[in-house]
């Protein structure tokens, strides 16, 4: 008996007749845009709707786990402090290094069954290598961050040091965000993500609004 | 504090819990003659010194790793930081 | 000489050429029937009851610095007697009573002020707990009172009563807690048992022990070695770095503790008022500025200063608590360094090791104690018994199994 047998993987995703909503849902952001908006915003915000998310664990030899994930994702075991993907593509995937045995998988809501399973065939076929894979999704929502005040937004809102020289576009990384902790990936120029604990989604969007009052706020839409 | 995480670089001193002294990593045998002893002083005595202390900081806040930190306590400075992990391994006591 | 008002009317008129220092400068002599390492607030208190009390007078006070140089100049000068358990309550109590009479006692104004101390509650749970609080707190002889929310309000209506996280319940009320003017507690005691033949001797630092035929005989000392019959350390703060010169492990670690005074206001805040949920606390100094302070900073250390992390921890605490101050600059900050004791409670006890006594451990609630701290070392030091109401503070306490670990004295090093 291998070890595929032992593990009973379920789809933990609700189909589409419940009603699933994003950590932010009930802030009304569509709303909130038209009081906020302005013509020369220095900060656009944006929550991105449900994602899958899938949480892997592997020990042992990680060239032949990252070959193992790359025939199914296309995407190889990013190195630490990084990830691999375009994490702005809603329909794409991206991965992201978290500690030195741990991974995070943001994929399509409807695609994450269904890579869970390959995942898990594809490491259980590799000799010396251990894995574990848990459904997170809907655990961490997905702020989108960008505009010209963008980074003086970060400077006051987390104690690591985001400078462009310090944080090049494709770092991801965990730190602390006002009181509650964050990932913090850097995707483009002037662009960034931040995943927040859904139990914290509030708290850092009653955080994100003040602070971005200087600047000028504008909420961008799905 | 900047703690220099020998993984992820340097990080800010609130991105960690604090435990204490890296005594703590050397936990008595619960089958030694004076075990009883053993943990009494394992558990509530400290060499608490005035300079030099290597003490175990927990990154809660990041990789969630254990870290044996060689600090100061007379002047806050950090000289060494290696992970607990590492520690452990070169006593021969972890994978 | 004795201080009253037809002495300072005297002295007016005569041009003020009589005031004698409160102390003299002696140097040490070669023995003493007990001698005292620190001079802080519980070594001054300390050789006061001695002489006062016991009529042991031939006793020396070595403090490594100066008067006031430590922890009872650099604290935030709260007294009250708010404690739950019978290893605690009827000492701190004790402690009250003595701090009530203290001024005619040592004659020195020490500016007591008995304005009251009000701990916040902000569930029923907590308002459950502080009514057992406030039972036991009666039961040993203090006072408390359990107010509701509105009594809270009447008393202090400028909190945030309505914070969606901490709503202010109910709160426990010590109307006889309050604030002292902190270092002339050591001038007073100072002056007091030095009126009574206690050399005190500054910038005299213990450099070790003396020991006979594994006995305590006396210090080592940067003024020459002194003999003593009995030696009593009392430099919480400092504690394990002094008792290791003799051998001696601790339960105890240092640990750093910032305090702040703001910028003089009106007078705003009636007592001292504790939101421990936020980690803050506060009282108003008679020059106006709001004298506070929170938690530790969380690591061992040494150095008298803290990290940014627990000055915004503290100040987003009392921001919460009082909107209203968030307009209020700091004038300045400190930290003080603390013994952390394993379960949050003080030691008064012999050691194991004959002639050698210990006094530490008191975490950040040893202003209040000062007076009872003497008092009961004094009594341990002249009768080689425990005082009845610090039988529990034992140094073999964690070998027995009778710890005394309150909530709310303070934070315990194994939680941090």
């Amino acid at each position: 008996m291998n070890s595929n047998e032992l593990s009973v993987v379920m789809n933990q995703v609700a189909s589409d007749a419940e009603l699933a909503q994003t950590p932010l849902h009930h802030a009304q952001l569509e709303q909130l845009a038209a009081h906020t908006q302005t013509d020369d915003a220095g900060i656009l915000l944006g929550e991105r709707g449900l994602t899958g998310q899938l949480v892997l664990r592997i020990r042992g030899d990680l060239a032949d786990a990252s070959r193992a994930v790359e025939s199914v994702l296309g995407l190889s075991l990013p190195d630490r402090l990084s990830f691999h993907g375009d994490p702005t593509d809603a329909n794409g995937c991206a991965l992201t290094w978290l500690s030195p045995d741990e991974w995070r998988l943001c994929c399509p809501i409807d695609r994450a069954f269904e890579l869970e399973k390959a995942l898990r065939n594809e490491l259980s076929t590799i000799p010396g290598v251990t894995h574990a894979i848990v459904n997170n999704s809907g655990g961490f929502t997905l702020i989108d961050l960008s505009g010209r005040d963008a980074l003086n937004l970060l400077k006051k809102s987390t104690g690591y040091d985001v400078r462009p020289h310090r944080f090049p576009i494709g770092k991801a990384v965990g730190t602390t965000f006002a009181k509650t902790s964050i990932t913090l990936l850097r995707v483009g120029e002037n662009q960034w993500q931040i995943w927040a604990r859904r139990s914290f989604a509030d708290y850092l969007w009653l955080w994100l609004q003040p602070t971005s009052r200087d600047y000028g706020l504008h909420i961008l839409k799905e | 504090m900047i703690i220099n995480h020998p993984l992820l670089g340097p990080r800010d001193a609130a991105e960690f819990v604090y435990l204490g002294d890296a005594a703590l990593l050397h936990r008595p045998n619960k089958d030694d003659e004076n075990a009883a002893q053993a943990f009494l002083e394992y558990q509530y005595l400290r060499d608490n010194p005035a300079g030099v202390h290597r003490e175990l900081w927990y990154h809660e806040q990041g990789d969630r790793s254990w870290l044996v930190v060689t600090r100061n306590t007379l002047t806050h400075e950090i000289t060494d930081v290696q992970l607990a992990k590492d520690v452990a391994r070169a006593e021969g006591r972890s994978r | 000489m004795r201080y009253s008002a037809f002495q300072i009317l005297k002295e007016g008129i005569t041009g003020n050429k009589g005031w004698k220092p409160a102390w003299r400068e002696p140097e040490p002599k070669a023995e003493y029937d007990i001698l005292i390492v620190g001079g802080g607030g519980h070594g001054l208190a300390t050789a006061h009851y001695l002489a006062k009390e016991h009529g042991i007078t031939n006793v020396a006070v070595l403090e490594k610095g100066w008067l006031g140089s430590g922890n009872i100049g650099r604290n935030t000068t709260i007294i009250r007697s708010n404690y739950l358990l019978p290893g605690n309550e009827p000492f701190y109590e004790l402690s009250l009573k003595l701090w009530e009479g203290l001024e005619q006692d040592f004659n020195y104004n020490a500016m007591v002020s008995q304005r009251g101390i009000l701990n916040l509650a902000h569930s029923d749970a907590q308002r459950d707990a502080y009514t057992r609080r406030g039972n036991a707190m009666r039961m040993a002889g203090a006072d408390a009172q359990l107010l509701d929310a509105d009594g809270v309000r009447n008393m202090v209506p400028f909190l945030n009563f309505d914070n969606a996280r901490f709503p202010i319940k109910a709160g426990l009320w010590q109307p006889r807690g309050g604030t002292v003017r902190h270092d002339a507690v050591a001038w007073g005691y100072a002056r007091g048992a030095d009126s009574r033949g206690v050399d005190i001797i500054q910038n005299c630092e213990v450099t070790g022990f003396q020991m006979q035929n594994g006995q305590c005989v006396g210090v080592h000392s940067s003024k020459g070695s002194i003999k003593a019959k009995k030696v009593a350390v009392c430099v919480a703060g400092s504690s394990s770095r002094v008792m290791e010169q003799a051998g001696l492990r601790l339960p105890i670690e240092s640990h750093v503790l910032q305090a702040f005074v703001s910028e003089g206001l009106k007078p705003t805040i009636p007592g001292v008022v504790t939101f421990g949920a936020g980690h803050f606390y506060v009282s108003q100094s008679d020059k106006g500025g709001l004298v506070f302070g929170g938690d530790l900073d969380g690591y061992n250390s040494y150095a008298q200063r803290g990290n940014l992390p627990v000055v915004e921890d503290v100040c987003e605490g009392g921001v919460a608590l009082m909107p209203m101050i968030g307009r209020a600059r700091l004038l300045r900050m400190w930290g003080g360094v603390m013994d952390m004791s394993m379960d949050g409670s003080p030691f008064i006890d012999k050691t194991s090791i004959p002639g050698l006594y210990f006094n530490g451990g008191w975490c950040y609630g040893g202003f209040k104690a000062t007076p009872a701290s003497g008092w009961c070392y004094a009594h341990l030091l002249a009768t080689d018994n425990p005082h009845p109401t610090a039988t529990e503070l034992r140094l073999d306490r964690f070998m027995t199994g009778r710890m005394i670990d309150e909530k709310g004295v303070g934070a315990q090093p194994n939680l941090h």
